[in-house]
């Protein structure tokens, strides 16, 4: 019987509704659980898919008790959505690695000022962050309800942007009183089409530092 | 892309209540026929189904549960019908004039069976009662529209 289903996994779109077949098919899995609605949001840029997401949770009746925002480049775990709700916290994010001025890292940060976690020294229990990607993030429905819009917003300076729209949510959601945690068991793959010149380019830069 | 032009009601204000514990249709409902209209489902974006109490709030009973049906037949529902979606047990005292039921998407395979109707169970007998039951296309609709007088 489909109910009002009680956990929403929204997936900001590109335009174009492209995603992983991988992707797709671990969503189609959760989406055959009696308790998960998976949404698609196709819009021409993240922050508003993801506000798309919050907007279609909050227009739904009966309302969903908890949101997974998941990227359509970002490839979960069959059990991660399982693990992170597990948790019960408000906000529980999980990891992927990122390209942070030319290093690999972590997803999540424990500085105020965004600094991925390196690789090596990812804690190996839950542990509290104070931001993250938003890739991978599991949100209780009322953290929505309390937070004033908008959610997610890029902060520009002239020629760069200053701050991202996920880290914008976090600093929200803690000034709120919100604590964000990260589960580092739920690694996720994060498939990026990458210029390897351009890598090159970094790691020479690098070795003149 | 629309699966059609004009928002499609199931019940407008009407009364929908039960006299037993069973399954009861009241006789204002409209079944959808998805064969026999101008019907045509479409693929690409979801269909929402509204419910949510008309002018007279529910009274009698202690709960209700409304529930949307699938059958191959037109006439009503019975053990066959299939409960594509079931709001749970609703408190009579929460079903006040105005309250959503529901406001949610249909699953893409709705229109595997021809019909679809709406129906309630109580939890005792309820005596009044009415309902605004109709389809659209969820946060792309006007959906308030449906209580205004249409100017065409």
């Amino acid at each position: 019987m489909y109910m009002g289903r009680p956990i929403l996994v929204g997936v900001p779109l590109g335009a174009d509704y492209k995603i992983d077949a991988r992707i797709a098919g671990t969503l189609a899995i959760w989406d055959l659980e009696e308790n998960v609605e998976v949404y698609y949001a196709s819009t021409p840029f993240p922050t508003l898919g993801r506000d798309k997401v919050a907007q279609y949770a909050k227009y739904r009746i009966p309302t969903p008790t908890h949101i997974l925002f998941l990227d359509a480049d970002i490839l979960p775990r069959k059990n991660t959505l399982e693990r992170l709700i597990r948790h019960d916290k408000d906000i529980v994010m999980g990891v992927y690695p990122i390209s942070q001025n030319g290093s690999i890292k972590w997803s999540v940060s424990r500085e105020e000022c965004f600094d991925g976690i390196p690789i090596e020294e990812l804690p190996r229990n839950l542990f509290k962050i104070k931001a993250g990607g938003f890739g991978v993030t599991l949100i209780k429905f009322e953290v929505l309800q309390k937070l004033e819009w908008p959610y997610w917003k890029n902060i520009f300076v002239p020629g760069d942007v200053e701050k991202g729209e996920d880290i914008y949510f976090c600093d929200k959601a803690r000034e709120a009183g919100f604590d964000i945690w990260c589960d580092p068991k739920v690694k996720c793959n994060h498939i990026r089409i990458t210029s390897l010149l351009g890598i090159v380019n970094i790691l020479k830069k690098g070795n003149k530092q | 892309m629309a699966i059609y032009d004009a928002k499609f009601e199931l019940f407008d204000d009407a009364t929908l209540v039960a006299s037993t514990t069973t399954d009861y249709v009241g006789a204002t409902v409209k079944t959808i026929d998805w064969i026999n209209s101008d019907l045509e489902m479409g693929q690409g974006t979801p269909v929402w189904l509204n419910v949510r109490v008309g002018t007279t709030a529910y009274a009698g009973g202690t709960n209700a549960t409304f529930n949307l049906y699938a059958d191959t037949a037109e006439a009503g529902h019975d053990s066959s019908s299939a409960t594509v979606l079931s709001s749970g047990a609703r408190a009579i005292t929460d079903l006040t004039a105005g309250a959503w039921i529901f406001r949610c998407p249909l699953p893409v395979n709705v229109d595997d069976r021809r019909y679809l109707s709406l129906g309630i169970v109580t939890d005792g007998a309820t005596t009044a009662g009415t309902i605004d039951a109709w389809l659209d296309h969820g946060p792309q609709s006007s959906f308030d529209t449906q209580v205004t007088t249409s100017n065409i």
